[in-house]
């Protein structure tokens, strides 16, 4: 008897996600839609428009970001097709997320939703628990009842919660809850979504983009399909949005998990743990009784509803003030990628979804390069920045880059800190325990050591191509000159530049723009100050050790131990990269991702779409760990010898072949 | 065996009392000679402190069961039995006097640890004793001293060897009294600064000769203070003198902190330790800052309600609590005060300099709202579009104030992509400079007047400027102000006058108004500590084959060689290069050998040997210190890092 109630459950849960994934398709299409028409907007608005009266931008300062950004997004989209937009969409999901589970509204899995009416099956528990009367105001009964503007207080939820199960894909809650469910049910859900040509691309784009497990994820494999895809969507778009069904039926589960408060893990936790649900299952029991007819005739009023939600969630991010950029990330092979920001990221967090993404091997010396060409300076930004803070900097008309590339000075002052710790003026070799013994010294006593650095630097004059001698010392306050005619003396010190205001950049090719001395130049400003100005202060260095003696001092100075822990932080993703069998299970989300699953592999090669180019890229893996430990050995010996090696010309490596 | 009579002196019988001669063989040991000594004074006391002490030979006669013959006592001996513990006067980190009994008879380090227990100082093994200056200052300070000084008072206090225990934060042992309560407030509130006249006069060490001459005063932490010299009651000097301090943590060691702070403080303010013009802003701005703190502290007439402290956190949790409990039923209200972000709205002068132009302030009526100041021809046309809007996120606001000249300007540089834009704000009044100016560092620090900061702002800057009204007067300014000059060294009282310097130090006091009294003191050791020249200990040694002197300056990680006419380092050597290093006691000479075969080896002109070779060992043994073993102090690897042979 129980069997044949498993069975039926099973059947039941097969169609769910038949349905769950035509649903995908339009939920993608919708936003898709909903992006496109905002790019065409901005077209219409044309540039100069924007740039016509700064005033009024300066005056609100969200909106002005918001539309900034759309820009950049719509010259993105002119200058060429190979704009991401699934990568975006991911991004854009991902941050929705996020931002649902900060309101404290944990989102709702789509995917529990099997679980959910198998568990239906089961008599409720007796205990319906004090934690449910007092999530009273989510009484399921009204909520599944009324398709009113009421809703619009959950509707970002559910929007997030779709988006995110859709991108999230469903190998992942396979792979999460394996050991806990047997394989058939997932085989039931896998095979039964394979429905149509585009059910299949939104899930692959989904696996490209959010889970690196899936090894379609470089930009060419993606943008492909992206070229598919994107006209049925909007066909979809226009067609008005044939709603599904299930969208209602969605409701109740929602209910369920808001109430218990899960985010990431619901779908183990439903999988394994019933008696977590039990409770609940009597309610949705009776809410979801009589649904069928209810809602087949309320199919264009779902289709309404949804299109208000995407609005309404759209409204919510402004409302939240949660500034976002589409930023084009520029690689060293002239390649560029289109990802969304939002501005809390660090760009330790950015930095870790662009590795995910581009898979070439998970090294410390990864770096978001600003290159201001204008003033032909740049800079690394450091892991613990916050990177959109830095990027509204630029102005709107801005040449400016930002690059996604290897650079072995990163944390050269990590791997060799003798060179820049001790005053030398020669490199030297140390034994690694007194290199940690050294930089333990130095950033984790009860204050920072700022390495005494001091020597003659060319001074460019303001306004003038001509440069002139100075003494200068570093100090923790601020770097310092030697006044003419006076001896080297504390108090006798002038303070060239206090740091709390100023970044320091790279200048390159001083020597013809400003007739440096040489070419081992390094400026600090204001980091908004984009133009020319006398409020940038250019330094030349006689050579290549000194300069990078310097930068890293200051770095030091500046930013004290928090560089430090930068590199712990950088150091400890390596490790756990190569301790990983495969790169593939690096964190999905920034910073959460923790246990890595050896049999994963196994599990979610099964599904389907994406089988054989997972396991060709495991096979490349090791070859990305030993290129990558060359490169390491190499960097520690190139680190000295030229500025030149400062850009490493390393490509990404593309690792897969095989989706299309 | 024969019998001879031992001459004893017996301290309580008096000074002028003879010894008491008792009749002993050689072989009878010192137990037995104490008890024959305290049968034959007669007196019912206490003895257990007591001890003998053989004047001669500088030892102490500690080991009871040793024979007189053993330790080498004779006929001629003039012993002399007298307590362990003795009253000493104690000049603390922050100048104050303090009357704590001292052990005697073991060993320094013991003796500090003791004394470190009762001030409630953690890591005692940071700090040390030296004899104070030389007699003839000292003479010049005398009559000054006897008269005016106030002595803190602690030799009443014994403890237990039980851990001492804490109520309120204060260590139980000083509830006693309210003298002993005061004595805490003492050690751990910030003194008041002295007035820039008497700075001026004391003693401030102007070469690094001088500032060797200070480290040849140490005491020798292997032998006790009566070896050493040092007699009941005499002067002597607590200071932290290993420049490596292990895991401060404001919970317990507010005694500790406070006490570096004021040594810090003494070091920057008496010039024996060199900074820049800004660094000595700063550290001025700090000192203000915790002046003002703690003087709002003590002025509380309850003390204890600086400990309370988590008690007030608490209650503020609660409230906020409430709010965010209403919050939620009325989403909307809150919502709405929150947006509501007070604004200003007045008519101000605005100056823009530019170069080769002239042009006076011209009035506008400005608005200040979020962190942007719009302003407009006239209050009328505020509704339209602003002739100009400026966002003060990210720029630098400073000061232009004359108060004589009734001039209160406040200079913004606003960053803009081409570059920073110089624009100058002209109020009125104080009191609407003060509103501005708060205005103006709040928003570039991206916040707005929204914040709770606001008023206390606000406040700040108002003192700040009653302060420097009240300064030039010759009239007696109230003590409550506190003087500009005082909070830098003396340099700069010649360098700079009072209404030059309060401008200056107000413009560093805004990068550390917000910090809590503790963070405050941390921070002002934290810059202390990144100083260059922090920590250097130096010596004038003549180092092997060298025929100038020079100087060894010795830091918690590393020796530095010193060209003693130029100042300049010669050479450094590290730590952790070091292979070994040792003492020819004969003729006195430091020899250091370091990785790849390198010796070197110096004599020391200034101090013993002795002192800088325990200078170096002390170092060494700090750095072995761990977080594991915090409890227990290795006295014994301590001594064998800095006893050097002499000792064993």
């Amino acid at each position: 008897m129980e069997q044949v109630s498993d069975e039926e459950v099973d059947h039941a849960a097969e169609e769910d996600s038949d349905k769950e994934d035509q649903d995908l398709d339009k939920m993608f299409g919708a936003w898709l839609g909903e992006l496109d028409k905002l790019t065409q907007s901005l077209d219409d608005g044309k540039p100069d428009q924007l740039r016509k009266s700064p005033l009024r931008q300066e005056t609100n300062l969200a909106n002005f970001s918001y539309r900034f950004s759309m820009y950049n997004l719509n010259e993105a989209l002119n200058q060429g097709d190979a704009v991401d937009l699934d990568a975006l969409m991911a991004d854009l999901c991902s941050i929705e997320q996020e931002l649902s589970t900060i309101g404290s509204k944990p989102s709702a899995p789509k995917h529990a939703q099997p679980t959910e009416q198998k568990v239906r099956q089961k008599p409720p528990a007796g205990r319906s628990g004090a934690k449910h009367s007092s999530s009273a105001r989510a009484s399921p009964s009204s909520t599944v009842r009324g398709h009113k503007p009421m809703h619009s207080n959950y509707s970002l939820d559910d929007i997030t919660a779709q988006l995110e199960q859709a991108s999230l894909s469903m190998d992942e809650a396979a792979r999460q809850s394996g050991p806990s469910l047997p394989p058939p049910t997932i085989q039931h859900r896998r095979t039964g979504s394979a429905g149509t040509v585009s059910d299949a691309d939104v899930r692959s784009i989904s696996n490209s983009s959010r889970s690196s497990f899936n090894s379609a994820a470089s930009s060419m494999d993606s943008l492909d399909i992206d070229k598919v895809l994107r006209p049925q969507e909007l066909d979809i778009l226009q067609q008005g949005q044939p709603s599904t069904e299930h969208a209602p039926l969605r409701r109740p589960s929602k209910q369920t998990k808001r109430h218990l408060d899960f985010t990431e893990e619901e779908v183990e936790v439903d999988l394994s743990t019933h008696s977590y649900l039990d409770r609940e299952t009597s309610q949705i029991l009776k809410n979801i009784a009589g649904k069928p007819s209810h809602l087949l005739t309320k199919e264009e009023q779902a289709a309404k509803l949804k299109a208000e939600k995407i609005r309404v969630a759209l409204e919510k991010i402004k409302e939240a003030q949660v500034k976002k950029l589409v930023i084009r990330v520029h690689m060293s092979d002239d390649s560029s990628k289109t990802m969304m920001v939002d501005e809390r990221q660090t760009v330790r967090q950015v930095l870790d979804s662009l590795l995910d993404k581009s898979h070439c091997g998970y090294s410390p010396d990864w770096s978001l390069v600003e290159t201001i060409s204008e003033l032909q300076m740049e800079r690394i930004f450091e892991d613990h920045e916050n990177l959109v803070e830095n990027l509204v900097n630029w102005t709107r008309d801005s040449q400016n880059k930002l690059m996604f590339i290897e650079r072995i000075e990163k944390y050269a002052l990590f791997k060799n800190p003798q060179n820049y710790l001790l005053g030398k003026k020669e490199t030297s070799e140390m034994a690694d325990r007194k290199k940690e013994a050294l930089l333990e010294e130095c950033f984790c006593g009860s204050s920072v050591t700022v390495p005494e650095i001091e020597g003659v630097l060319w001074l460019k004059d303001d306004g003038k191509k001509s440069w002139k001698k100075r003494y200068f010392l570093l100090r923790a306050s601020g770097i310092y000159y030697v006044p003419k005619g006076k001896a080297k003396v504390s108090r006798d010190l002038v303070c060239f530049l206090q740091l709390d205001h100023v970044n320091i950049y790279y200048g390159q090719d001083y020597r013809n723009k400003y007739k440096a001395p040489s070419d081992y130049c390094l400026a600090l400003k204001h980091p908004q100050i984009q133009k020319k100005s006398q409020y940038i202060k250019y330094l030349c260095c006689d050579d290549v050790r000194t300069l990078h003696q310097w930068v890293n001092g200051i770095h030091i100075a500046k930013y004290g131990k928090q560089l430090y822990v930068n590199y712990q932080e950088a150091m400890k993703r390596t490790e756990a990269a190569y301790d990983w069998s495969s790169l593939s299970n690096s964190s999905i989300k920034s910073g959460s991702s923790s246990s890595s699953i050896p049999e994963s592999h196994s599990n979610h090669s099964d599904s389907g779409v994406s089988d054989s180019p997972s396991s060709g890229h495991v096979r490349s893996q090791s070859i990305v760990s030993s290129i990558f430990s060359e490169a390491w050995k190499r960097g520690t010996q190139m680190e000295e010898t030229s500025k030149g090696s400062k850009v490493k010309p390393r490509k990404p490596v593309l690792l897969c072949s095989g989706v299309n | 065996m024969a019998a001879w009579d031992l001459h004893v002196s017996v301290d309580d019988l008096g000074p002028e009392a003879p010894p008491l001669i008792i009749s002993v063989t050689s072989d009878l040991h010192i137990g037995g000679v104490i008890l024959k000594l305290v049968q034959k004074t007669q007196m019912q006391q206490d003895w257990s402190d007591y001890a003998v002490w053989w004047a001669q030979k500088r030892v102490w006669l500690l080991k009871t069961s040793w024979t007189l013959d053993k330790y080498g006592v004779q006929a001629d001996a003039r012993l002399q039995f007298t307590p362990q513990h003795k009253p000493l006067r104690l000049l603390l980190p922050n100048a104050c006097t303090l009357r704590v009994r001292a052990c005697f008879s073991a060993p320094l380090l013991q003796a500090v640890i003791e004394i470190c227990r009762v001030l409630n100082i953690r890591r005692p093994e940071e700090l040390s004793l030296l004899k104070p200056p030389e007699e003839k200052e000292k003479k010049k300070k005398k009559e000054k001293d006897e008269g005016g000084e106030e002595i803190f008072d602690l030799t009443g206090v014994v403890l237990g060897s039980a851990a001492p225990s804490f109520y309120n934060g204060m260590p139980a042992h000083f509830f006693d009294t309210a003298e002993t309560e005061a004595i805490y407030k003492m050690l751990s509130v910030s003194q008041p600064t002295i007035s820039p006249e008497l700075m001026s006069k004391m003693y401030r060490p102007s070469s690094l000769i001088d500032k060797a001459q200070i480290n040849s005063r140490w005491l020798d932490s292997s032998r006790s203070l009566m070896q050493q010299g040092v007699q009941e009651n005499d002067r002597l000097v607590l200071r932290f003198k290993y420049y490596s301090f292990f895991d401060l943590d404001p919970k317990y060691d507010a005694v500790r902190i406070t006490q570096i702070y004021e040594q810090a403080r003494w070091a920057i303010l008496l010039e024996e330790i060199d900074c820049t013009e800004e660094e000595m802003m700063l550290f001025a701005a700090l000192q203000y800052h915790i002046d003002k703190l703690s003087q709002s502290q003590s002025s509380n007439p309850d003390f204890k309600s600086s400990q309370n402290q988590a008690l007030e956190d608490l209650d503020s949790a609660l409230m906020n609590l409430e709010v965010k409990l209403e919050g939620t039923s009325s989403t909307s209200d809150t919502l709405e005060s929150i947006t509501d972000i007070p604004e200003l709205k007045d008519n101000l002068k605005l100056f823009r300099p530019k170069r080769l132009t002239l042009k006076a302030y011209k009035q506008y009526w400005f608005i200040f709202k979020d962190t942007s100041i719009s302003y407009y021809k006239s209050k009328e046309e505020a509704l339209g579009e602003p002739i100009q809007q400026m966002n003060l996120k990210g720029c630098e606001v400073a000061p232009d104030v004359n108060l004589a000249g009734q001039k209160f300007c406040i200079k913004l540089l606003i960053p803009a992509p081409e570059g920073m834009s110089e624009v100058y704000l002209r109020c009125e009044n104080e009191r609407q400079y003060s509103q501005w100016m708060a205005a103006c560092r709040l928003a570039s620090k991206g916040k707005t007047m929204a914040d709770s900061s606001y008023q206390s702002e606000v406040q700040n800057i108002l003192s700040f400027l009653t302060m420097q009204k009240s300064n030039p007067g010759p009239q007696v300014a109230s003590d409550e102000n506190i003087n500009t000059q005082s909070l830098v060294s003396p340099r700069y009282h010649k360098k700079y006058k009072a209404k030059q310097l309060t401008p200056r130090i107000l413009e560093a006091h805004q990068n550390v108004a917000q910090l809590s009294l503790t963070d405050a003191r941390m921070r002002f050791i934290q810059i202390w500590q990144s100083l260059p020249d922090f920590g250097v200990s130096y010596f004038v040694v003549r180092f092997k084959g060298c025929r100038k002197d020079e100087v060894l300056g010795i830091a918690n990680n590393r020796l530095i060689r010193i060209d003693l006419s130029v100042g300049d380092v010669v050479k450094t050597w590290r730590y952790n290069n070091m292979r070994q290093w040792n003492v020819n006691w004969d003729i006195r000479q430091v020899a250091i050998e370091l990785e790849g075969n390198v010796n070197v080896a110096f004599s020391c002109v200034t101090a013993d040997c002795k002192i800088v070779h325990e200078y170096i060992g002390g170092y060494i043994f700090m750095s072995t210190r761990s977080k594991e073993t915090s409890e227990g102090l290795n006295q014994e690897l301590f001594h064998k890092l800095t006893g050097g042979h002499e000792a064993l």
